[in-house]
């Protein structure tokens, strides 16, 4: 599959194209990290990561290719790893630290947000994900989901939004979302 | 903005980039001093990175699911039964050879003693180089002589020996050599020759740059060729750890025909079309073709 095939498919959220993708360069990323005292799973993480936001970008359209894909991932994995590295040689020389803390009551919020959408149905799960991820228009999402038009998408989106707004709100007090 | 919206109908139309330019920034400004406006944002925001956050999980998830395939012949285990088998069959044949009674069937142990060893210098199997008669260097005959020789056999034995491998030679080698082939060649020949000097590709008038390459590739893991490529029936090889680091062919369609150049490792390297046997890759060192080169690749993106 071409680049140009794969951009396409990703622009209308064909998610073998992310399959294909992952597969084709597998080796040539990880093999990065791994040859660079990396283990395996490190090296998922490092290829993963990028190939998200690549998907992503290219689906919301906010991608401006200027090289081909393979070229792109392998300099984002590279700069990741990179960085990965430095963190880890800061960490060998400085402990952990309270800035941890501060970060805690955020990952809270997340994970309790993150379990009602869990709860959510699935078709509400997929508009918000295609709307606020993948940055899909109306039009792909009713396309996607099989819907009549793209007002019943609209509605069905502004439906779903408003059952998480209220589920979180429900479950918890505004106080747990004040700054 | 319309008065009627609710501080949440507000801040939902402004997440999503629903407002005009106007409302928009009357809600940038609002945000800085009504708190009650500030905390329907940052909850609304929280939702939306949260439905962010899950579908990034998803998709990670997928793509953990995703078995890769480690092809046989790159796996630890299959070395280390193609590095027994060999033993193996060494062994046998060294028992067979040096036994009193020995006979007919030293030839086939020393075919199948080839056909491993093969498999085992080449990462990749079944490449047009491993049955290709034009070039000098057949590993078959190579790998052949230098086992035999060296168990000493009685002279009977050498002469059946190696009446049975040229025989299975022959069989192997395809009639490669056509005219046919020889022909398109000398084509690309003829056209190549022409942007062989590489000043003369800095016009770039009559040229048609594609960076979709129409020629197949392969590469291929080659130990003795560790940075070198040939063209063989209109398919590109690359021999060396091409998998490792990504690369680009750029295809340039010329009045004189096509010509082929490889981007690698930020450097341009010229291909010959006429190059069928391995040759090593020479960076091309010409500024100006290297810029034109540049130019060519940024426009095609």
């Amino acid at each position: 599959m071409k680049d140009s095939e794969v951009l396409n498919k990703i622009s209308i959220g064909d998610e073998s194209a992310l399959d294909f993708l992952y597969k084709k360069y597998y080796r040539m990323m990880t093999n990065l990290v791994i040859k660079n005292n990396g283990t395996e799973q490190e090296a998922k993480d490092v290829y993963q990561d990028p190939l998200v936001v690549f998907w992503q970008k290219a689906a919301s359209g906010n991608l401006v290719l200027t090289s081909k894909i393979s070229t792109f991932l392998y300099s984002i994995c590279l700069n990741l790893w990179r960085k990965e590295l430095e963190r880890k040689s800061r960490l060998v020389h400085d402990q952990k630290d309270g800035a941890q803390y501060s970060n805690h009551e955020s990952e809270e919020k997340a994970k309790i947000v993150h379990d009602c959408i869990n709860g959510m149905g699935e078709t509400c799960r997929k508009i918000l994900s295609y709307h606020y991820f993948d940055g899909l228009s109306m039009t792909d999402i009713a396309e996607k989901l099989g819907y009549a038009n793209t007002d019943t998408a609209k509605t069905k989106k502004y439906k779903c939004k408003q059952k998480l707004y209220q589920l979180v709100k429900s479950k918890y007090s505004k106080s747990d979302f004040l700054d | 903005m319309n008065k009627n919206l609710t501080n949440e109908e507000f801040v939902n139309s402004y997440l999503d980039n629903e407002l005009s330019e106007i409302d928009r920034l009357d809600f940038e400004n609002k945000l800085l001093h009504d708190s009650e406006l500030r905390e329907e944002y940052n909850f609304q925001k929280d939702l939306v990175e949260g439905i962010k956050e899950t579908r990034r999980l998803e998709l990670k998830s997928r793509l953990s699911n995703i078995p890769i395939n480690t092809p046989l012949y790159q796996t630890v285990g299959f070395k280390a039964i193609a590095v027994a088998s060999i033993s193996a069959g060494i062994g046998i044949g060294a028992y067979y050879m040096l036994s009193e009674d020995d006979n007919l069937q030293l030839s086939d142990i020393n075919i199948t003693q080839n056909q491993i060893i093969q498999t085992e210098e080449n990462d990749i199997p079944l490449i047009p180089e491993a049955i290709t008669p034009i070039f000098k260097e057949e590993p078959t005959e190579e790998i052949i002589m230098d086992v035999i020789p060296q168990e000493k056999p009685k002279p009977e034995d050498v002469i059946v020996k190696n009446t049975e491998v040229k025989e299975e030679a022959k069989i192997v080698q395809p009639n490669v050599i056509q005219p046919n082939v020889v022909e398109v060649f000398e084509e690309e020949d003829i056209s190549s020759a022409d942007i062989d000097n590489e000043n003369q590709i800095n016009n770039l008038d009559d040229i048609k740059e594609n960076l979709e390459s129409t020629v197949e590739i392969a590469t291929i893991k080659d130990k003795r060729n560790k940075f070198h490529y040939k063209f063989f029936e209109n398919k590109l090889y690359l021999l060396g750890s091409f998998n490792d680091m990504p690369y680009e062919i750029i295809e340039l369609n010329s009045s004189s025909g096509k010509s082929y150049f490889l981007y690698y490792n930020e450097s341009y390297f010229k291909l010959k079309t006429d190059q069928i046997k391995p040759a090593p890759l020479v960076k091309i060192e010409n500024d100006s073709l290297v810029n034109e080169l540049r130019i060519i690749q940024s426009n095609q993106k």
